[in-house]
């Protein structure tokens, strides 16, 4: 009965669904963008008039065991027209509208593409493939998406909270761990059937190749004293892997205070060095992002938990956000705040509340606050000593750096158009913004 | 009677689970292994999973950059015939793509190099062809794919930059594949 228990508990136990629905967005975004890079090319790799007709792809390629929707597709007009189909399906995917279906569609069609043509896979399409088996199958994976912020607005609306975040059963996090591991373990199998890695020289060989390194032969002598050690790190960092095999009950005996050590969060960030590493000096097709994309999904509740404690490290206090409780528009803003705001940096308080205003804000009339959005910041032992406020459109820019989904907007507002041209229209939407309800909004 | 269903249904699918997971590891197995190991997986194994894993488009290999990292490297010179002259129609090599191209069109030409063992070579000579078309040559038109190349040293151990700095590649032109534009394309 133990035995059962433990099974279930290995296969079943609920483990959080945000790193898999985080895996669907950077699945759906990275296999669109290299789609998307083969536009001048579609008619060449997948139509009949390219480089494989029927009777060339016989011959070249295995013709069992293998569906393409390509098969059927075979005219240039059709197969570009499925091509766009794929685009917008893997936008729908992205975003998250009928995440399951459009997961569902993208992953045939992925499957089709390269079943079509696998003169021009790499390691990259191999990766997303895999990815995508299991994302098919892997429960709750709506999280980030548009069907999940219909959900959380109706929820919002009554309970002014978001719903609790959303959980699977872990095998579809076992089934992903496992694919990577066979990933870097057989990797190393193979390296060690050569001899350059483990004399220190393929990586150095392998920035003088010029198809794949990216850079000037005077850039690549710079960091080849470096090669030879990148070489053996590389081996290191794959064979790390498989002390994940290990179960924490033996690590914990064998191993004894390193066994704390949080391993797979390590390997993580390693690997994101390691990976991003190879993008930067490498053109490896699509393979480090695709694996970035499956680290996603490995990605479990304390490690959310320790991002969180790490960005928030230097960040005692939160940001009050003092908005109009009145105001739809405005109950809308705060509801927008709340989903963007991963690292709990923001507070809100209704401003029409006059017991919490005078709590929060005591040196600001109702009357200001009534005319824009006012943030007050968290240290006002800086400067003056006064507590420092900003408003409307600055407050907004100020609240994108603490808004992970934000960042890259965030340094876009500082652009000399952006801010005036911002404040502008801020100052039109709070001006109009009693016209708004929760539906609809006249500007 | 719903209990019994789920607790039916778990057991399906951890033992789906199991296989996957088994078919996936054992199709992976560096096939260039000769040891007893990989020798049964290969002869026992692999009929039974691969089936799988082709249906299910899983199948992968992961080989990238070994045994060895791939250390020849390939200029690509498509010429046809003039008035008994070969003429250049077009040069690939590194930097002829975009960035967006760049690994996918390199990919592709290198499984067409390889597949130049096959004889005759269909791809070699459909790609041939649709130069032909694409550059409007006359039907008949010799053309033909030759490739210059070089291999980068293979060293016992790693070199200076001053060694590398000194080295200068060696290249070898070899012809590829000849053929005749089409009629039609």
């Amino acid at each position: 009965m133990k035995i059962l228990r433990s099974a279930d508990a290995f296969f079943f136990a609920p483990i959080t669904a945000r790193g898999f629905s985080m895996m669907r967005v950077s699945w759906a975004f990275w296999v669109g963008a290299f789609l998307l890079m083969q536009w001048n090319d579609v008619i060449f790799y997948y139509a009949n008039e390219g480089i494989l007709p029927r009777d060339v792809q016989e011959v070249f390629m295995r013709w069992n065991l293998r569906f393409s929707v390509l098969d059927y597709v075979t005219e240039p007009s059709a197969v570009f027209m499925l091509y766009l189909f794929f685009l917008g399906i893997l936008f729908c995917m992205m975003i998250g509208l009928w995440p399951r279906i459009t997961t569902i569609i993208s992953v045939v069609l992925l499957y089709s593409f390269h079943e079509r043509n696998t003169m021009i896979l790499g390691g990259g399409d191999t990766l997303f493939r895999n990815l995508g088996f299991i994302l098919m199958f892997a429960p709750n994976i709506h999280g980030y998406s548009v069907h999940r912020l219909e959900q959380q607005w109706a929820y919002w609306k009554k309970h002014r909270a978001l719903l609790p975040p959303p959980t699977m059963p872990i095998w579809p996090w076992r089934v992903l761990l496992w694919q990577l591991l066979v990933l870097y373990l057989t990797s190393l199998w193979y390296k060690f059937l050569g001899t350059m890695w483990l004399n220190g020289t393929a990586i150095s060989a392998t920035f003088h190749h010029p198809v794949f390194t990216r850079w000037p032969r005077w850039v690549i002598n710079f960091i080849l004293p470096f090669t030879a050690l990148a070489d053996y790190m590389s081996l290191i960092f794959e064979a790390s892997w498989a002390l994940l095999l290990i179960p924490k009950r033996v690590a914990r005996v064998v191993l004894g205070p390193l066994a704390k050590i949080p391993l797979k969060r390590l390997l993580l960030v390693v690997g994101i060095m390691f990976h991003g590493g190879i993008l930067l000096i490498m053109d490896a097709g699509s393979f480090s992002l695709a694996v970035f994309t499956s680290y996603f999904g490995l990605l479990r509740d304390d490690d959310f938990t320790w991002a969180k404690t790490f960005l928030n490290r230097k960040k005692k206090e939160k940001i009050i956000v003092l908005y109009d409780g009145r105001c739809g528009l405005c109950t809308r803003a705060i509801f927008f705040l709340t989903i963007v705001d991963w690292l709990g940096r923001l507070e809100y308080v209704n401003f029409r509340d006059t017991a919490a205003r005078k709590k929060i804000a005591p040196d600001v009339t109702e009357e200001t606050l009534d005319k824009s959005m006012h943030i007050k910041l968290p240290d006002p032992s800086s400067g003056s000593g006064q507590a420092r406020y900003l408003t409307g459109f600055d407050a907004f820019r100020k609240m994108a750096w603490s808004t992970p989904p934000l960042w890259p907007a965030a340094p876009l507002l500082y652009l000399p158009v952006v801010a005036p041209v911002g404040r502008i229209v801020y100052a039109r939407i709070a001006a109009n913004r009693v016209k708004c309800s929760h539906k609809g909004c006249a500007i | 009677m719903k209990e019994f269903l789920k607790a039916m249904g778990k057991i399906v699918l951890a033992v789906l689970l199991l296989w996957h997971m088994f078919a996936v590891a054992t199709y992976a197995f560096p096939r260039e292994s000769q040891n007893p190991l990989n020798t049964y997986v290969k002869e026992k194994i692999h009929p039974i999973v691969t089936p799988y894993m082709l249906a299910t488009s899983q199948w992968q290999l992961w080989n990238l950059f070994a045994p060895d990292p791939l250390r020849r490297v390939t200029i690509y010179h498509i010429e046809y015939q003039q008035d008994g002259l070969w003429k250049q129609l077009r040069t690939i090599k590194a930097g002829s793509f975009s960035i967006f191209r760049h690994a996918v069109q390199f990919k592709m030409l290198g499984n067409m190099l390889n597949e130049f063992s096959n004889n005759p070579s269909p791809i070699a000579n459909r790609y041939l062809h649709l130069h032909c078309a694409e550059h409007g040559l006359a039907a008949g038109t010799p053309i033909r794919l030759q490739y210059e190349y070089y291999v980068i040293p293979q060293l016992e151990r790693p070199a200076a930059a001053a060694w590398w700095k000194t080295w200068r590649p060696d290249s070898t032109i070899y012809t590829g594949f000849t053929t005749a534009c089409p009629a039609t394309r």
